[in-house]
């Protein structure tokens, strides 16, 4: 096994500058050579204290209604920070109409959530799931004072909020709960799978049958490169020295109401947010690194395996013969021209199901820097 | 409840003029608490700004509110018309049923006014706004916006919301959004005087929702949801179909 383990030369080369200018910044990448560093905003630079402490505020569940979840009742960290159901439920029960996604990579995110154009700031999808009402996650809309209080009094916290925050008269603050978080999720960063081990140099990484499969996942065959390409495997991904806004949205022919393109309502993809047609069932192309561990699949939880989602795309979409769902996906008006139906042997089948076990970093579910403090 | 100031630093003379506000369905008062009638409140929280008299002359006389840290800036005041009892389940106990305001020149008949955020304001960061930009309740992370308004009802087996905000959005958080649907009422008060109070009447904001059929619906904002059609069309909100016919949403107190 040789993976060349590099510290991020521009960011050692800035960091005495960055520790003048914001406090102490330093927060070392361990990333493989080749792979950028994200793009971190500069308003919210990262610092070793500052993830520390966004850690604990991800594991503690007095940030919710009810002190009943935290944020890692949906992210666990076992299943790549996805919580194994088909539909994520919040604090009171309440079902939401989508999975939680993965949080692995999304550093490397150019959009946050399944399925919105606007959001490209992670500090500001935290938001959501802390106060968002429709449905209610962790219900904490109108209960801010009390956030406050416990950020104010709690022992740890009181030694952590000054430290991470050196600059601010008053450390104590919504944003800065809410920068640690996204500092936090930020080193949630995968890129020791057997691929990449592979791509490293180490031929024997993969397996004769996952190279194959690899082949295939990249090959105009199956065109699974198309929405999950690049380094993380999704189209909607940025880094550090991006300058190409890349985010893709795609109508992948899950359903097709009424045979009109029509998605169930509570489900729409991006034409919930523009009201345009062309955007019905349109939805982010997650990243497929750990895909493996994160069933069940797609943006509803509608597929429960790998198998059932590549004959999906094999059928170039999915047929529901019954129920208010019904419909010929694969013949839905607004589906990306890159699901189309294909034909692979059984081996060939076996050969891409074989690769994306490969994409798996089994380190990211066991590392203990990512792991509950509160069981420290 | 007017008063006239004279501010020796500018040289204008300023009036005071308080607004107080409450809530009605129809005739009827409307509260939290259900003991109290058939439909009650179940929350009613609106931002209002850019308020504007109608001088003697006819012209339009802008009204500077008085910023006190809590529930106005100095353009822009958050109405919250629930306590948090009742039905009002994730309502607060602080209310805010007076905007306290004051205006150079004399005064005729008539009182203009916006529901919403100003739109240099909307997008901005809601971490760092200052009250009463800064009640999360208000905020509407996953649209990027505020919650102009909040408003519901409840009926004995029924009952519908309206979260009102900006709709259809484009370009993102970092770089700069803009929306195509503003949906920022504008209010006209035509018979109002200073010291006159506002009456809401959430009746008209809810006509043509059916309360009695069991279904207790919602709207969003959304151009696609059939559940806002009516309510669009009673704010005065560009919309398709015409705007209703009917009571004015907000009506000088008495009248």
């Amino acid at each position: 096994m040789r993976v060349r383990w590099i510290l991020v030369a521009g960011l050692v080369a800035v960091a005495p500058l960055l520790y003048l200018m914001r406090g102490a910044d330093d927060y070392r990448w361990s990333l493989p050579e080749g792979i950028p560093p994200p793009a971190v905003p500069e308003d919210n630079p990262m610092s070793a204290i500052k993830t520390e402490l966004g850690r604990r505020l991800f594991y503690d569940v007095r940030l919710s209604t009810g002190e009943s979840m935290s944020c890692a009742s949906c992210h666990i960290q076992e299943l790549a920070f996805t919580d194994g159901r088909g539909r994520a439920v919040g604090a009171t029960g309440e079902s939401h109409p989508r999975g939680s996604m993965s949080l692995v990579n999304s550093a490397y995110a150019s959009r946050f959530t399944w399925a919105n154009h606007l959001l490209d700031s992670l500090e500001t999808q935290a938001l959501t799931p802390l106060f968002g009402e429709h449905p209610i996650e962790m219900g904490m809309a109108g209960k801010e004072s009390d956030m406050l209080v416990l950020l104010r009094t709690d022992e740890r916290y009181q030694a952590l909020f000054p430290q991470a925050f050196t600059s601010d008269a008053d450390p104590y603050s919504l944003l800065n709960a809410v920068r640690a978080i996204a500092s936090f999720v930020r080193t949630i960063v995968s890129f020791d799978s057997p691929y990449d081990r592979y791509m490293g140099g180490d031929a024997n990484a993969m397996t004769a049958g996952q190279v194959r499969g690899m082949q295939l996942f990249f090959s105009e065959q199956s065109e699974c490169f198309h929405c999950h390409g690049g380094f993380n495997f999704s189209d909607s991904s940025t880094h550090a020295s991006s300058r190409i806004d890349s985010a893709g949205f795609h109508n992948n022919g899950l359903y097709n109401l009424g045979e009109n393109g029509g998605y169930p309502r509570d489900n729409t993809g991006l034409y919930e947010l523009t009201g345009e047609p062309r955007d019905m069932g349109r939805f982010k192309a997650p990243s497929l690194r750990n895909i493996a561990v994160t069933s069940p699949y797609m943006h509803d939880g509608s597929i429960d395996t790998l198998s059932a989602v590549l004959d999906h795309y094999q059928a170039g979409g999915r047929r529901i013969t019954t129920g208010d769902d019904a419909g010929d996906g694969s013949r839905n008006p607004y589906k990306s021209v890159f699901v189309r139906p294909f034909n692979l042997t059984a081996g060939e089948r076996q050969d891409l199901l074989d690769f994306l076990q490969a994409l798996t970093d089994e380190s990211i579910r066991s590392n203990p820097r990512l792991a509950n403090p509160f069981e420290e | 409840m007017l008063t006239t100031l004279l501010l020796t630093s500018c040289g204008a003379d300023l009036n005071d003029v308080d607004i107080a506000v409450s809530a009605q369905y129809g005739e009827g008062k409307l509260n939290c608490d259900e003991r109290t009638s058939d439909i009650t409140l179940t929350d009613l929280r609106l931002f209002v700004y850019d308020l504007h008299l109608i001088g003697i002359d006819g012209s339009e006389l802008p009204v500077s509110l008085v910023a006190d840290d809590q529930w106005q800036t100095s353009n822009t005041a958050l109405i919250d018309l629930e306590d948090g009892t009742g039905n009002c389940l994730n309502g607060t106990a602080g209310t805010n049923t007076l905007l306290r305001a004051r205006y150079a020149g004399t005064a005729g008949k008539g009182l203009i006014f916006r529901i919403g955020v100003p739109e240099t304001l909307n997008h901005a960061n809601p971490l760092l706004a200052a009250p009463p930009l800064s009640d999360s309740a208000m905020h509407w992370h996953w649209t990027t916006g505020y919650k102009f308004m909040r408003a519901g009802v409840k009926t004995a087996d029924d009952g519908f919301f309206l979260h009102l905000g900006s709709s259809r959005c484009e370009r993102t958080v970092e770089n700069g959004i803009r929306c195509r649907d503003s949906n920022r009422p504008e209010i006209r008060v035509v018979d109002f005087v200073p010291g006159d109070g506002l009456v809401i009447d959430l009746a008209v904001l809810f006509q043509g929702i059916d309360l009695h059929d069991g279904n207790a619906g919602r709207c969003m904002s959304g151009l696609t949801e059939t559940e806002c059609v009516p309510l669009l069309q009673n704010l005065g909100i560009t919309h398709p179909g015409k705007r209703r016919d009917s009571a004015p949403l907000v009506r000088r107190a008495g009248s």
